[in-house]
């Protein structure tokens, strides 16, 4: 029997970022309104289909990081990559993510990683500048504006991470 | 275990393995699935096929093995199934023990609590967004404020004060609209202007022009006149709009301050004399009583707040007639103040757009409350700057002031029919003004 490929992807960010959110509009190809707080981890799959080979990505929708809860770096064993999240509307959820992505690189060292900027489509309550987005970029970061609710974004997101996982 | 009385022991089993829906996977060193059971179905695990590898079955083992370090622990985590389990991964030789106990309700209890708190501590940076944007608000119109109050400021100095605190106030609409209205209408203009400032440089005229209009509206202001607008060096002020004090007071207010100007001009010609001005100010003025529209006229691009009407014309026609340094008023003017100044009728005269036959009235002076008639005395040409009002000499003064006076009648004879300086009399100066234009009010 041929090993089909598969990939650990954890899902990081603070808490009602929109991590959940991402990853049903990506698996299930829905979206609700209400928000349900992550309690631990929840463990999804989606099959990829690249030109080459199928991947599975295994996605590790882990609580949001707070006051509460502190992320449990043990969690991220074995993962091939990160899906970084913030909340466009609210912008001390950025620094959130980029502090939780250098803890992540101290723990395990470079891991191929994408940042969502989530929630685009409420673009009155958008709150976090061009200039902001423009510095995270320089880095040489993936960085994409998202939206669970249109979808917008979300797939490129997952796509490009089994694209460089996979490879 | 063997410690424990056999009842507990029982009732640890149940605990663990019934109410917690224990569950376990064996894996063996080439990650092939080599045992499972417990409660596999509570899990959705229920299919699992022996002699396979583990990870493709069970696909949250991904990245975790083979196991780097044991025990290994991860708590509540849900799969497919919806149900919430704690992973216990631990190394036995080859194998690997995967043992799950199901954590739903802890979870469930847990997540209402996180529920709550993470609405709360949401709701609190919503609040604070909104006190920052709310303060960003408040900044952004405080600027808008102090800027639209500087503007307001700019143009208040091309309204009159009353003008300007209707339209501002929004008492007044600022649209094409004209009320009827009973006004006390004035009109005065600098006799000869041009003639009187022939040898001033351009700077020198705006400058004593500017302070005139200044002092000029100062007095308007003060006796609750509206200042209309500045023709070249004509004033033309009005009475009743936008504030009245009924049609009396309003033109005993325009006469107290035609009078009021006069007396100001006589102080302010000394001070330009002194300054170098060779010639004074003389000033004619007209006032009339009687019904104008009054309003905004012109384009709704451009407009001028003003009065216009017969009436209107009628008081510059009266400042026409007017000697320098006089005011006559027209008869409708005259009956609402005659017991307030000594006034003598002139000849009738007729205006266009005016039906009746206007009278107009010199005044020659005002009237204290007993009806006496205060005189004042003014005359300024070259060689004189004479001005005297009895009432505000000082008792101590009066001989004093008598001396200068027959001195100066002494002076004057003495020169007998000497030729006026430089040979020919300007025609202000040589025809002396009816007698009772002596004296001004």
């Amino acid at each position: 029997m041929t090993a089909v490929l598969q990939k650990k992807i954890c899902m990081l960010g603070g808490f009602s970022v929109g991590k959940t959110s991402l990853v049903q509009r990506y698996v299930h190809s829905v979206f609700s309104e209400t928000y349900l707080t992550t309690v631990g981890v929840k463990i999804d799959k989606k099959t990829v289909t690249l030109p080459d080979r199928t991947v599975n990505l295994i996605l590790w929708d882990l609580a949001g990081e707070d006051d509460i809860n502190s992320l449990r770096m043990t969690n991220l064993r074995g993962a091939a990559g990160c899906v970084l999240v913030a909340d466009g509307t609210r912008p001390s959820t950025l620094d959130v993510a980029l502090s939780l992505r250098q803890r992540v690189e101290a723990e395990y060292g470079p891991l191929p990683f994408v940042l969502l900027l989530n929630k685009s489509d409420l673009k009155e309550q958008w709150a976090i500048s061009d200039a902001d987005v423009a510095g995270v970029r320089e880095n040489g970061w993936w960085v994409q504006t998202s939206s669970a609710r249109t979808g917008e974004g979300v797939e490129d997101a997952f796509m490009d991470l089994a694209v460089r996982t996979a490879g | 275990m063997e410690d424990l009385p056999a009842s507990l022991a029982e009732r640890l089993r149940e605990l663990t393995y019934n109410e917690r829906a224990l569950a376990y996977l064996q894996i063996d060193a080439a990650l092939v699935l080599a045992g499972a059971g417990g409660h596999l179905e509570n899990y959705g695990l229920a299919a699992m096929r022996l002699g396979e590898p583990a990870v493709e079955q069970a696909f949250f083992l991904e990245g975790l093995l083979p196991l780097e370090e044991t025990p290994y622990f991860v708590p509540s985590v849900e799969i497919d199934c919806g149900r919430a389990a704690d992973l216990h991964f631990h190394l036995e030789g080859d194998t690997t023990w995967v043992v799950l106990f199901d954590v739903t309700a802890y979870r469930d209890a847990t997540r209402r609590l996180q529920q709550k708190a993470y609405e709360m501590t949401l709701l609190q940076e919503k609040e604070a967004q909104l006190n920052r944007r709310l303060e960003e608000m408040n900044r952004e119109l405080e600027a808008s404020n102090d800027f639209l109050v500087r503007i307001s400021t700019k143009i208040s100095h091309y309204l009159a004060p009353q003008i300007f605190k209707s339209i501002f106030s929004g008492q007044k609409d600022v649209t094409i609209h004209t009320e009827r209205k009973e006004l006390t209408i004035f009109f005065s203009d600098i006799k000869d202007f041009t003639a009187t400032t022939e040898g001033l440089q351009p700077e020198e005229i705006t400058h004593l022009l500017n302070e005139y209009f200044t002092e000029m509206s100062a007095i308007a202001l003060e006796h609750g006149g509206t200042v209309d607008k500045f023709i070249g060096d004509a004033l033309v002020i009005f009475f009743g709009d936008p504030e009245t004090m009924g049609t009396m007071e309003d033109a005993r207010a325009c006469l107290n301050m035609a009078t009021h100007m006069q007396r100001r001009l006589a102080e302010l010609n000394v001070k330009w004399r002194s300054a170098g001005t060779e010639q004074p100010f003389r000033v004619r003025m007209g006032i009339n009583t009687g019904f104008c529209n009054v309003g905004n006229f012109g384009s709704a691009d451009r407009m001028d707040y003003t009065a216009i009407g017969a009436e209107v014309n009628l008081a510059a026609r009266l400042q026409a007639i007017a000697e320098p340094g006089h005011v006559v008023i027209s008869y409708e003017t005259y009956a609402l103040v005659r017991d307030i100044v000594a006034a003598r009728a002139l000849p009738p005269i007729s205006v266009k757009g005016i039906n009746r036959t206007v009278v107009p009235y010199v005044v020659e002076g005002v009237l204290d409350k007993a009806g006496r008639k205060i005189e004042i005395f003014s005359e300024h040409m070259t060689g004189l700057d004479f001005y005297l009002d009895p009432r505000a000499v000082d008792a101590a003064a009066i001989e004093r002031i008598r001396t200068t006076l027959r001195n100066a009648i002494a002076a004057l004879d003495g020169r007998g029919g000497e030729d006026t300086p430089g040979g020919v009399a300007r025609p202000d100066q040589e025809s002396s003004p009816p007698k009772a234009n002596d004296k001004a009010m």
